[in-house]
């Protein structure tokens, strides 16, 4: 068990490294481009995962809050000089106050309700962005996100944030404290209660936890993470469009998410880098690239053979795998699917 | 604009031609929802698929129309049972998320193989009924349309009539109560699965050969109706049929006097607002029975 | 049946790498200089062009890039630009003065975060020497930006968006040009012309960037010239009932319709204004007389008789291509199907041979002067850059008579003061 500790953390370290050192090694924007995304979608997947995983109710309506996140970073914290990390801190604050309605009002309903009640939320978030052209700018797109400036500390000199390097350093820090955060919550006790939660609401109220309160924890947290991503995003592009909330994004986290393996961190991680890389690798070589209908159509199959062969995902195989090697007789993990 | 009784009556019309048309595209998923409890994201590209079928069929082939239609019924019955085979039959003992991801897969696939074969050009599929026009009760539509709506009160009593007076009928009300005790009682479920997916497949397709004319047909054109069906679905008392369809009707009309008389841009959100509204004030639906699980 | 764990997912892997495979390992070789033609053009193969010479191996390939939607609610769009590109590289035997042409495509889904990648990946990994893109405002708004950090010129032939005119060229981009006017610069003229014709109109259009665009131009100019407005209403993209707005107009005092619309929407949208029996003037600023509408409402061309829009790059303007397209793709000839073919034919491939004539070395800079000196008559137009990098092509006022879109006027178009349509 020791080793295996020691094993995780040298991984980790490693993987921190690499995270911090890697402009230096990839100079194309392209590829830190990539890296962006990569770290992005992380966080967003696990943020997604903390209700899909961690309390079992898949809400199909996540997207809304980076769209929301990034409009609240347009509209207010650009408008009235937040500051970059005021904007973030704002967006933020503020979807996690709208987790806590929204969670509210849903999680009187559950599972396939709770889905579609989630999914319906959406739709009518990103019509009422898309038809409120005097706020929003509709599909106009709303162009007011101002490039982030830093200000170097007993200096006056202010970094205009606008290269990919810089913004991946300045997303790096968010990253790793809105990662930290999901970590933390995960292994705490009250991680433990989601999981309660998740395999059994009523017996989890008999031993005094109420899956209520529980559920709108997780809510609350991924609405935080999510605006914050969100508020990041429209910094980074400097555009913010109706788009940006669509439910492309939601399909898009339901494969890295359930394909990675869901409720499990590790799992979802794999998922998330595998899934905003892979297109990367795929489109480029010109002619013989792949047709992207082809890709989606793949992206469908993995889905459904994801259903039926490998419903702990990616983290159930390395799991097995790593059994496997010990020949250990413990039977599988309880399957999530 | 000033307030008129014929034209309030012209839109309360309006909106009973989009309730039917609603409704039968809800009937083929309501049918297969209420006996398995699938909810199945890859319905409205079925509804898709079979309206590439007609387009087909009406291009390529000599037959007369209602020959066309009874082929796409027949058919759509078949992808219906293929789709149930490959995909719904090996998941039906999962959990909720596993039909959620196994059928957003599987309309992911048949989207893109759509815009793959056909491009995602428009295809129209005119009848000879699509350009006849009728003045009924002060409404001038189509005959096309008129013939929707007909068929949709039809197949609505014919589908009673099956659920309660016949044999299969009764066992899939069996199955729908309780699979487990159906088992026991010795109902092949396996069986009454592929008789409900074929059933709601030739619904489908009877939906898309008749609604299909009076728009076009492109890759994506399932999906909004996927979510509407869905709404209905779950406003009308999950696996409710005549919840359903009562609830299919209220969707089009309140989209056709929100669309008419408030705004054009808000009426899919009137829509969804007042789905979401009934799920918090009556989460058993609008016409009783439990809902939630 | 867990030791056939490890079995089914090499299944799964299997499945996918020969789902990755099998296109990839039936692709032409990398030198081949065609675009991949679609299913429609097998008969006609790019490669079969007669009287072209054979590619000089010592001659640099020419990178061109396109960023445009190829997935999603818009890939029809992308697939637009294509066609007209698939048709120009056959013309020209898919090289310019002997040099290749390599394509290389970038799918912008449309949106912020994808066109971003879209852009980066082109001009970075695939080092294009030139782009055509991106398509739509949503993803040419955030690509502007990037595209003018990378200095790759890039030449924009549909989007109709007036905010985009002051952001390039002087505006700030010197990058980046547009060969299509937008809804300001044809806004007036055709916003007079339906004065002349009535007071009181009633507006409807889709609800994307193109309507929302031209709603605020023409409720502008509509104001100046004394037109009441009766309604405005927009849609989204998948509504396919529209009876409840056309009773609603039917029902209204207004005379005359004025609509910005897609194909695929005007042509549902006109279907049930017939069926309604609202027989009022309909005018359009948008896709509505084309000749893919016409092919969806062939069965009755009554439906469309008298429809008179207002555009850039109709069929009718320029007849040979319109004549070479339909042999070609075997599909009927739309705005984007135009876009896609004049950026590449008369503003990419001329600029390149000035390049190549004045015996410059081809690369991003010099592609770029050489498309802001570029002074050309094409069939729609004008292609000529003013400070701003926008071309002046041809608008033409277009009447539908028994179901064919017939020129009624050409209008040379002219600057417009943009100064109200700064992005703030």
């Amino acid at each position: 068990m020791k080793q295996k500790k020691v094993f995780r953390i040298t991984l980790f370290i490693l993987l921190a490294a690499f995270l911090i050192i890697a402009p230096q090694v990839f100079k194309s924007g392209y590829i830190l481009n990539a890296l962006i995304d990569a770290t992005r979608w992380t966080v967003f997947a696990l943020a997604f995962d903390l209700i899909a995983g961690q309390v079992g109710q898949v809400s199909l309506g996540q997207s809304v809050f980076l769209g929301l996140g990034a409009y609240m970073t347009s509209l207010v914290g650009s408008r009235f000089g937040f500051g970059w990390f005021g904007s973030i801190l704002f967006a933020a604050v503020t979807m996690a106050v709208l987790s806590l309605f929204v969670g509210v009002a849903f999680f009187r309903i559950r599972h396939v309700t709770f889905a579609i009640g989630t999914l319906g939320f959406a739709i009518i978030a990103q019509m009422v962005v898309n038809s409120a052209v005097d706020i929003t700018g509709g599909s106009l797109c709303s162009l007011g996100v101002k490039r982030p400036l830093l200000s170097i500390p007993f200096t006056d000199i202010a970094l205009k944030i606008t290269k990919p390097f810089q913004y991946y350093y300045l997303l790096l820090p968010v990253a790793a404290l809105l990662f930290l955060l999901i970590w933390a919550v995960n292994r705490s006790r009250t991680g433990r209660a989601f999981i309660a939660v998740r395999e059994d609401e009523i017996r989890a109220a008999a031993i005094g936890i109420n899956p209520l309160r529980y559920k709108l924890i997780a809510f609350v947290l991924s609405g935080f993470v999510i605006g914050a991503l969100g508020s990041f995003q429209a910094q980074y592009l400097s555009v913010v469009c109706p788009s940006d909330m669509g439910l492309e994004i939601t399909n898009t986290l339901m494969i890295m998410v359930f394909v990675g393996g869901v409720g499990k961190m590790r799992g979802v991680i794999i998922g998330a880098v595998i899934f905003s890389v892979l297109p990367r690798f795929l489109e480029v070589g010109g002619e013989k690239a792949i047709a992207p209908q082809l890709q989606q159509m793949v992206y469908g199959l993995i889905l459904i053979l994801v259903t039926l062969y490998m419903p702990n995902g990616l983290d159930g195989v390395i799991s097995s795998l790593e059994k496997k090697g010990k020949k250990s007789k413990t039977p599988h993990s309880e399957t999530v699917l | 604009m000033s307030f008129s009784l014929t034209t309030l009556m012209e839109q309360v019309l309006n909106g009973l031609t989009l309730g039917s048309l609603y409704a039968l595209v809800t009937l083929g998923l309501v049918l297969t929802f209420s006996v398995f409890n699938v909810v199945n994201f890859a319905h409205g590209d079925l509804f898709m698929v079979s309206g590439y079928t007609l387009y087909l069929l009406l291009n390529f082939t000599q037959f007369p129309y209602w020959f066309i239609v009874i082929l796409v019924i027949l058919l759509t019955g078949v992808y219906s049972v293929i789709m149930e085979r490959l995909t719904i039959n090996p998941i039906l003992d999962k959990s909720f998320r596993a039909h959620i991801i196994a059928t957003l897969g599987l309309s992911i696939i048949i989207q893109n193989a759509a815009v793959w074969f056909f491009t995602t050009d428009p295809r129209h599929v005119p009848t000879i009924y699509t350009s006849q026009i009728v003045t009924l009760f002060g409404m001038r539509a189509s005959v096309q349309r008129w013939i929707v709506l007909a068929v949709t009160v039809l197949v609505f009593i014919a589908l009673q009539w099956f659920v309660r007076y016949t044999k299969l009928g009764k066992t899939m009300r069996a199955v729908s109560q309780n699979q487990t005790v159906s088992k026991l009682l010795g109902i092949d479920t396996h069986r009454i699965s592929i008789i409900t997916f074929a059933i709601g497949g030739a619904i489908t397709g009877l939906a898309a050969a008749l609604v299909s004319p009076l728009f076009n047909v492109y890759p994506h054109m399932g999906s909004m109706l996927t979510l509407k069906a869905l709404a209905a679905i779950i406003m009308g008392g999950m696996g409710q049929v005549n919840g359903a369809i009562y609830a299919s009707f209220i969707i089009g009309m309140i989209e056709s006097l929100f669309g008419g008389y408030v705004s054009l841009a808000y009426k899919d959100v009137a829509a969804f607002v007042f789905f979401i509204a009934v799920l918090f004030l009556r989460p058993n639906g609008l016409f009783g029975k439990r809902i939630g699980l | 049946m867990k030791k056939y764990w490890v079995l089914n997912v090499l299944i799964a892997l299997a499945i996918l790498l020969a789902g990755c495979a099998a296109p990839a390992a039936t692709e032409a070789p990398a030198a081949k200089p065609t675009v991949e033609s679609s299913a429609a053009t097998a008969d006609t193969a790019p490669t079969e062009a007669p009287a072209a010479p054979e590619p000089t191996a010592d001659l640099k390939p020419i990178k061109l890039g396109l960023c445009l939607p190829l997935t999603g609610t818009l890939a029809s769009l992308g697939e637009s630009y294509v066609l007209g590109i698939d048709m120009a590289m056959d013309e020209i035997g898919g090289m310019i003065e002997g040099h290749p042409i390599e394509i290389y495509k970038a799918d912008n889904k449309a949106n912020a975060t994808d066109a971003v990648s879209a852009v980066r990946k082109l001009v970075e990994v695939d080092e294009v020497d030139v782009m055509i893109g991106c398509g739509s405002s949503s993803a040419t708004l955030p690509a502007v930006p990037i595209i003018d950090e990378l200095e790759t010129p890039t030449v924009e032939a549909s989007s109709t968006n007036a905010f985009v005119y002051m952001q390039i060229g002087k505006g700030g981009n010197e990058w980046f040009f547009k060969i299509n006017p937008d809804d300001l610069i044809m806004g007036q003229g055709f916003a007079e012309y339906i004065a002349g014709k009535t007071k009181k109109i009633a507006i409807v259009g889709n609800d994307n960037q193109m309507a929302r665009g031209a709603g605020v131009v023409y409720t502008n100019q509509f104001k100046r010239l004394g037109v009441d407005v009766v309604s405005e209403e927009y849609f989204e993209g998948s509504t396919a009932d529209y009876r409840p707005v056309l009773t609603k107009i039917k029902n209204s005092d207004a005379e005359a319709m004025l609509v910005f619309m897609d194909d695929q929407s005007c042509s549902t949208f006109m279907r049930q204004k017939y069926e309604v029996g609202l027989d009022l003037p309909m005018f359009s600023r948008g896709s509505c007389v084309s000749d893919l509408v016409n092919e969806l409402l062939k069965d009755n061309t009554k439906i469309a008789e008298g429809v008179t829009e207002f555009s850039f790059f109709s069929a009718d303007q320029d007849k040979e291509f319109s004549k070479k397209f339909i042999e070609f793709h075997n599909k009927p000839v739309t705005l984007e199907r135009m876009s896609g073919y004049y950026a590449f034919m008369y503003t990419v491939v001329p600029a390149i041979k000035d390049v190549i004539a004045a015996g410059k070395e081809i690369n991003r800079a010099n592609i770029r002067d050489a498309i802001a000196a570029l002074d050309l008559d094409t069939p729609a137009g004008k292609i000529k850059f003013d400070e701003y990098n926008q071309g002046y092509l041809d608008g033409s006022l277009e009447i539908n008579k028994d179901g064919r879109a017939t020129v009624l006027e050409t209008v040379e178009l002219k600057p417009v003061d943009h100064s109200d349509y700064i992005v703030k």
